[in-house]
């Protein structure tokens, strides 16, 4: 009498599982949605009797479709023979098949990652990341105004809250659809808000620093560090949502606020004037094109330079003046 | 983001904009009211009762000799524009002003000038020549009527007041500068003297206004009538009468309730007197020439005068350095719980030349901040000092090219006690004017400071030829003492 133990390892709509099952020749295993199955999986796509897998008299194993709407797909031979490890996909489920007698690859000790892994992947610790990067956005723009509030900084920090009411709703949005599966979400959900903590105050100190030793070059790269990692940060989050929830509504509310913020801040600004200098606009877009930057001269040679200012904007009204006669 | 820079934002987009929601909620009187609101709207506005005095005159009697001057759409047919203006000769010289009939100036090929007179009947009117340093225009009138009014002050005016001149307000030597510029004499009226001024409010009909003559405005380098009177959009361009009948300004712009201001009579004596006729293609030219030599005469006088430096808390500033300087300050000093002290001090020239719809140049500011910081780490109040500079005038990008700057840590030697040797972060912006070569903006901003306080001190002129911008700047650094 043959028989085999196997372990399938499932994975179907309820995640992943392992089942370990006793294979004979006389009983076969039946592989569906129903609930008589030996092996249940949870797939609109599969049928209620799907399968059935059996070990032989030669102790080979077996895989009969029992003519399922959308069938099974596995490597066999034309008696529905297959190797151990083999995997099978049925809807949008997959099965590995595996002898118990299967090899199994020796514990590691866990890795420093795999605290800081633990760590970030802490609901807490998500919800801290995010209030940080709000607070973080708040402070180094309100340090702006202590003077009483323009219109320009009412419209910053408006423009702050509706940030910080995309990154919530993106976190809300996302948190409850995938909790179940979340685990590293969240890990990457915090990785995202604290490089932006991190991009915000390398941007704000990077002028500050600039002051201080007197480089323009380092404040310009500070401060473009800083902003990249922030362009990077709404990327990687509305990628990161788009990846996950493409096929939801929600993916829409939520990566709206992103989308559109990123289309705002970096790509407004290239549109508003022919001459695209790609470098100055991404660092700043309030810089106008033009722009020369110079370090530790005198006031003379400063001034001796500013004639090709002049020499440079005659230039351009020209070419304008040129352009709007041809109109 | 916050950076170091100081950075240069170009409003005449937002401007434009602004104008755009002018011109779709006004009417026809979109330029004249655009230029009275441009007038000074930051000077406080004080409210009386209107003069209630009537006129012992009979002025009727003029009322027919005032146009309605129009700028007409040829395409759309109706009026974009409208205006006042009066006929100075038997030949048939209408004067307005040039906002009246700008866009006809702008735009020639798709703009008539028309009149509207008293009886109904209307006809062309052809531009001769315009002034938009004083914001006159004279144009022919096909059909002349039989009166005119007597300018004051002319040669064939049999009615100028013998009386003494008005003081001159200042004892300036350029008030009696070449053509463009008149004298700040008026002739034969006294402070207090009631004048009339005529005009049509708003196209509701001719209207009449008295008012008190208040003299020469004092800050201001074009002369130009202080009248008590209220003027509306509409009257720009109507004459400004004595009691006797003869024209002593032009109706030009206000300030808000009874603060009125005239175009003086010499001015438009001056225009007539050249007796030239431009030709459309010349127009462009000849702007830009009139704004050239009136700022050659303007900062080359400014630019030959000793500039006084006086303190601004612990750091040095400019003060009026001319009489059509006006300077303002501020301190938050005597206000509870400050994290920072910040005084700022500005100073702006009044006079601002229209050119057109949205596009004004001419401005001359001036200004200074000191912050000082309480409580503030000076990371934060690094954050504070990162400063913004604006251009005070506007144009679209047709008027005007974008922005070339050049900016950075300028090393300076202090040439006094009043600042400080070291690092100066400095940007110099400068634009150019699409239309009238020669002419630029230029925007400058320094800042010198440490972690606990900073000064920067800050110019921006519009539509100065290179040199004199050139010198400018060298004497503004070193007036305030730096090298």
């Amino acid at each position: 009498m043959v028989s085999d133990t196997v372990v399938i390892v499932v994975r179907d709509g309820s995640g992943v599982r392992y089942e370990r099952c006793s294979l004979t020749p006389e009983k076969p295993l039946l592989i569906g949605r129903g609930w008589d199955c030996d092996v249940i999986l949870e797939d609109p796509q599969v049928d209620a009797k799907h399968a059935q897998l059996w070990v032989d008299e030669e102790g080979q194993y077996r895989w009969v479709d029992l003519e399922s709407l959308n069938g099974s797909k596995l490597k066999t031979s034309e008696e529905g023979a297959f190797e151990s490890g083999t995997s099978v996909r049925l809807g949008r489920s997959h099965l590995a098949v595996y002898s118990a007698s299967h090899e199994v690859a020796p514990a590691v000790e866990p890795s420093r990652w795999d605290a800081v892994r633990r760590l970030l992947e802490r609901p807490l610790w998500s919800l801290l990341s995010l209030a940080a990067l709000f607070v973080a956005a708040l402070v180094s723009r309100l340090g702006e105004s202590v003077a009483p509030l323009s219109a320009e900084t009412v419209v910053s920090v408006a423009s702050l809250i509706a940030f910080a009411l995309g990154v919530w709703v993106l976190f809300w949005g996302v948190l409850s659809k995938l909790w179940r599966n979340a685990m590293h979400f969240r890990a990457h959900l915090s990785i995202a808000a604290w490089t932006g903590v991190g991009a915000y105050l390398i941007a704000h100190i990077g002028g500050f620093i600039g002051w201080q030793i007197q480089s323009v070059e380092v404040s310009e790269l500070l401060v473009a560090v800083g902003q990249a990692l922030l362009l990077f940060v709404m990327l990687a989050l509305t990628l990161g949502v788009a990846t996950r929830l493409s096929k939801r509504a929600i993916f829409w509310l939520a990566c709206g606020p992103g989308a559109l913020l990123l289309v705002s801040i970096y790509v407004l600004p290239l549109l508003d004037d022919e001459e695209i200098e790609w470098y100055p606009k991404l660092v700043s877009s309030s810089y106008p094109p033009g722009w020369q930057i110079s370090r530790g001269k005198s006031l003379q040679s400063f001034l001796d330079e500013s004639p090709s200012l002049y020499d440079s904007s005659a230039k351009r009204a020209a070419d304008r003046a040129k352009e709007l006669s041809e109109l | 983001m916050i950076s170091w820079q100081q950075k240069v934002l170009n409003v005449p987009l937002h401007l434009s904009q602004y104008g755009l929601v002018l011109g779709l909620c006004c009417s026809a009187a979109l330029v004249s009211v655009a230029k009275v609101d441009a007038a000074e709207l930051d000077e406080g506005v004080y409210k009386q009762d209107a003069a209630t005095s009537s006129a012992n005159v009979d002025m009727a009697d003029y009322y027919d000799l005032i146009y309605q001057i129009r700028v007409v759409a040829r395409n759309a047919g109706s009026k974009s524009s409208i205006g006042s203006g009066f006929q100075v000769s038997a030949d048939g010289l209408i004067i307005t002003n040039y906002h009246v009939v700008s866009m006809a100036v702008d735009s020639p090929e798709t703009h008539n000038i028309e009149y509207l007179d008293q009886a109904g009947n209307s006809g062309p009117l052809q531009l001769l020549d315009f002034d938009v340093v004083n914001d006159l225009a004279v144009l022919r009138h096909p059909a002349p009527a039989a009166r005119h009014f007597e300018i004051a002050g002319s040669q064939n005016a049999e009615t100028v007041v013998q009386s003494e001149a008005v003081e001159v307000v200042n004892d300036d030597p350029i008030s009696s500068a070449g053509a463009g510029v008149p004298s700040r004499e008026v002739n034969g009226v006294e402070k207090g003297d009631m004048i009339y001024a005529l005009g049509n409010p708003h196209d509701l009909g001719i209207t009449l206004k008295l008012g008190a003559f208040n003299g020469i405005v004092e800050h201001s380098y074009n002369p130009q009538i202080l009248f008590s009177g209220s003027l509306n959009p509409g009257m720009s361009g109507g004459p400004g009468l004595l009691a006797n009948g003869s024209v002593i300004g032009v109706n030009v712009a206000t300030a808000g309730s009874d603060l009125s201001f005239l175009v003086p009579a010499s001015a438009m004596l001056a225009l007539i007197d050249a007796g030239r006729t431009l030709s459309p293609e010349d127009y462009l030219s000849e702007i830009a020439s009139q704004v050239l030599d009136w700022q050659e005469r303007r900062y080359g006088d400014l630019l030959a005068k000793e500039w006084n430096r006086v303190a601004f808390g612990d750091w040095p500033a400019l003060d009026e350095i001319r009489f059509d300087m006006q300077c303002w300050g501020s301190s938050n000093e005597d206000e509870d719980d400050l994290s920072i002290v910040v005084l700022s001090k500005g100073c702006d020239s009044g006079n601002r030349l229209y050119l057109g719809s949205g596009f004004n140049t001419g401005h001359i500011h001036y200004s200074f901040f000191q912050r000082r910081s309480v409580k503030l780490s000076p990371l934060r109040f690094h954050a504070t000092t990162s400063n913004s500079m604006y251009p005070d005038n506007s144009g679209d990008d047709t008027k005007l090219s974008g922005f070339d700057c050049q900016s950075g840590f300028v090393n300076v030697v202090a040439s006094d006690e009043a600042v400080s040797s070291g690092s100066v972060t400095t940007s110099l912006c400068i634009r150019a004017y699409v239309e009238l070569p020669d002419l630029f903006d230029v925007l400058l901003l320094a800042t010198q400071g440490t972690d606990t306080e900073s000064y920067t001190a800050h110019f921006a002129l519009a539509g100065v030829p290179k040199d004199l911008a050139d010198q400018f700047t060298r004497k503004f650094f070193a007036t305030l003492g730096w090298q």
